[in-house]
């Protein structure tokens, strides 16, 4: 019972610094009140797209997936351990 | 009204329950679905900041958080298979094979 009091009294004062602080940076970012769309052509191709400048990212990111499910085909396979 | 703030506190709500989870629970499903949910919060930031920037950096680092996440959530995934076979049970009390 206690255990429980206070998981829920550490996620309230995690809840609580969060909210501080997104008050306190309230100056920072303040004014910009709608959101912009950003339309599909520019994610790809604009001004940090994608495909423009973060191309090597996207290669590297294939990289990361074909190794992490050989890894996870691996791991789980039966006669791992 | 849809301005920043509202994704902010929308997004320290979800973090807040993914810790409160992580803090709780004692499955290792249900650790990893509220790793996924604090990791989601994060991109709701980043996609909340770059739409109201109008900069598509962070749309694309979303993008890539996204898939970070699904490879960090196989190989989780298969450990757990790996040690259920070994041990019969996937409750995190009760595994501590790399604690010395």
């Amino acid at each position: 019972m206690l255990n429980k009091i206070l998981n829920l009294v550490v996620a309230v004062l995690l809840f609580t610094a969060m909210f501080i602080s997104i008050g306190d940076s309230n100056s920072v970012w303040s004014g910009k009140e709608e959101a912009n769309e950003i339309s599909v052509k520019t994610l790809a191709t604009g001004v940090g797209g994608i495909f423009s400048n973060y191309v090597f990212s996207f290669e590297l990111l294939s990289l990361l997936l074909i190794a992490a499910l050989i890894g996870a085909l691996y791991i789980a396979k039966k006669e791992a351990f | 009204m849809a301005d920043l703030y509202m994704y902010l506190i929308i997004s320290a709500v979800i973090f807040t329950i993914g810790s409160y989870g992580i803090i709780t629970q004692r499955s290792g499903i249900k650790i990893l679905m509220c790793i996924e949910l604090m990791l989601n919060s994060a991109n709701l930031n980043l996609v909340a900041f770059s739409s109201f920037n109008d900069n598509a950096s962070g749309q694309v680092f979303a993008l890539f958080s996204i898939a970070r996440a699904a490879a960090e959530a196989a190989i989780g995934f298969a450990i757990l298979v790996a040690l259920f076979r070994v041990r019969d049970t996937i409750n995190l009390d009760n595994i501590n094979i790399l604690r010395w």
